[in-house]
């Protein structure tokens, strides 16, 4: 289980979280959405400890951040590193020496050649191949299915159901609500760094239509098409 | 192409402002610097009219690199994009082709001349499809990046020892050497995203010590062969190359730790000039890597702990 408890960030004086209150348990898939801007990354790594914040994470762990699988939007990589080389180093980073690659890349991908030459979809595939080597506890996964082929989303999203299965923590952040909604048994809306709701499975429908009320409106009569 | 050149200016300000520096005075620091290094390569070595256009050139083929080169395609014109890549590499060489003049090494001059003028249509770089094999591969990732970026310019400095070796110049071959070093140290120069500090499960402590094992084995693995070279055709200086290589290494490792005594940012000043001071007097090394050590420390703990 995990518990935040008034969880703030400040960026110089702006404010882009601002007393976030989640209790998040295992065996659960968390959903958040919001605009660009929200919040949503902010708080992934906030909740990570990449970025520094205010207010309280508690877990059952020493250091929750040895235990989180962080799956970026972007995910970075060195130059000149390949797939492999990449996996590698993720799993000496937590002490995994396992090294047989070629038997789990699962998305097929070119493990010999750079990481910094795949394309967007491949660098989230290993990015993702990745934190799941590293066997971690809490997973946050931010835009996991930004730029991916519809194949390996609907793998994505098996991975999930499997995690959840597992007991695992997962955090997503997606713009696909259609993603969201197979996976998810709660959604936060986070909205200028605050969580304005907590949406239940049965209430998701109604949350999407509020979603494209919001989003819509009357923008497009104003283009005059 | 005005507004791409003023840009730059205001990204090379933003870089003195970030080291530490007024831009003024870093332009003046970096000139005086060049020029007493400029003197100082021409005073010790006969090799310098081969040294020092071949440092231009390090500048040179990162300017004229593929992906860069492609970027620019993307935004300008072919004719701009020349005009670009052409003011580009004018400033670069400009420099050295002034002092190259001043030294009259009228052939180093018309090599560098040239080869800026084919730089300017011809992309640089060796641009494998296929991964570069490394001896570190199950190290990553510094000497990894380091070896692939760098592995002409090791290879060059082994063919000066080889060349040494032939015309039985110690002196020339130990500079080779010793150059090993100041090739490795450029592996530490840049400092990683911070994701990639982030996911060790490793006290500071602990991640500064993999750093430095990191650094040492791979440090070695480029260097012994070196060694083994030194040893068996110049035996009768033996002591002097085993202490070329143990101090490379200490200073390889003190690099290490100035690289994460700045971090997350790049070495600024205050550790570029410490870092000077002990390469002008060695002793000072023990006092710097005790004061990187616990700098390096402190921003670890806050990112690992």
């Amino acid at each position: 289980m995990m518990e935040i408890k008034n969880l703030s960030k400040k960026f110089g004086s702006v404010t882009a979280l601002n007393d976030v209150n989640l209790s998040l348990e295992k065996g659960m898939v968390y959903g958040f959405v919001g605009k660009n801007g929200a919040g949503k990354t902010t708080l992934f790594k906030c909740i990570s400890g990449i970025e520094t914040h205010t207010g309280i994470i508690d877990t059952a762990f020493k250091n929750v951040k040895n235990h989180i699988g962080l799956l970026e939007t972007n995910p970075n990589f060195l130059s000149r590193i390949t797939g492999w080389e990449y996996l590698k180093l993720l799993c000496i980073a937590r002490k995994i020496t396992f090294d047989d690659f070629e038997s789990k890349n699962i998305f097929d991908l070119p493990l010999d050649r750079y990481a910094e030459t795949y394309s967007t979809g491949m660098k989230k595939k290993l990015a993702l191949t990745a934190i799941l080597l590293q066997q971690n506890d809490i997973f946050i996964l931010d835009e996991p299915f930004n730029g991916v082929d519809i194949q390996s989303n609907i793998l994505i999203t098996e991975i999930i159901n499997v995690l959840k299965e597992k007991d695992k923590i997962i955090l997503i952040s997606s713009h696909i609500f259609s993603t969201l909604k197979e996976s998810c048994d709660q959604i936060f809306l986070l909205n200028n760094g605050k969580i304005e709701k907590i949406v239940l499975k049965e209430n998701y429908t109604e949350l999407e239509n509020d979603l494209k009320m919001d989003v819509i409106g009357n923008k497009v009569d104003i283009l005059n098409l | 192409m005005k507004y791409y050149i003023t840009l730059q200016i205001i990204r090379l300000k933003r870089w003195f402002k970030e080291v530490g520096l007024h831009p003024i005075i870093g332009v003046i620091l970096a000139s005086v610097l060049f020029i007493l290094f400029s003197k100082y390569l021409f005073y010790k070595t006969a090799f310098a009219k081969f040294i020092f256009p071949l440092l231009a050139l390090t500048v040179l083929v990162s300017l004229g690199d593929k992906q860069r080169n492609d970027q620019l395609k993307t935004i300008f014109d072919k004719g701009l994009r020349l005009k670009i890549r052409f003011f580009e590499n004018a400033i670069v060489a400009l420099p050295f082709l002034v002092y190259l003049l001043y030294e009259q090494q009228l052939i180093p001059i018309l090599g560098l001349f040239i080869v800026s003028i084919i730089l300017v249509f011809v992309p640089a770089g060796l641009n494998f499809k296929k991964a570069i094999a490394t001896p570190f591969k199950r190290r990553p990732f510094e000497n990894i990046v380091g070896f692939r970026k760098y592995f002409v310019l090791v290879g060059i400095l082994y063919l000066l020892i080889f060349k040494a070796i032939q015309v039985e110049n110690y002196n020339l071959a130990v500079v080779a050497f010793g150059s090993i070093f100041f090739v490795l140290m450029a592996f530490y120069l840049k400092p990683e995203n911070i994701y990639f500090v982030w996911l060790f499960k490793d006290s500071a402590g602990n991640f500064l010590k993999r750093k430095l094992i990191d650094a040492l084995i791979c440090g070695s693995i480029l260097t012994v062969p070196g060694l083994i070279g030194l040893g068996l055709f110049f035996w009768s200086t033996i002591m002097v190359s085993c202490i070329v290589f143990v101090v490379g290494l200490i200073y390889l490792c003190s690099m290490v730790l100035a690289k994460y005594s700045a971090y997350p940012n790049e070495i600024n000043v205050p550790q570029g000039l410490l870092f000077a001071l002990s390469l002008w007097f060695p002793p000072m090394l023990i006092l710097v890597i005790v004061i990187f050590y616990k700098q390096s420390k402190r921003n670890l703990y806050l990112i690992l702990e």
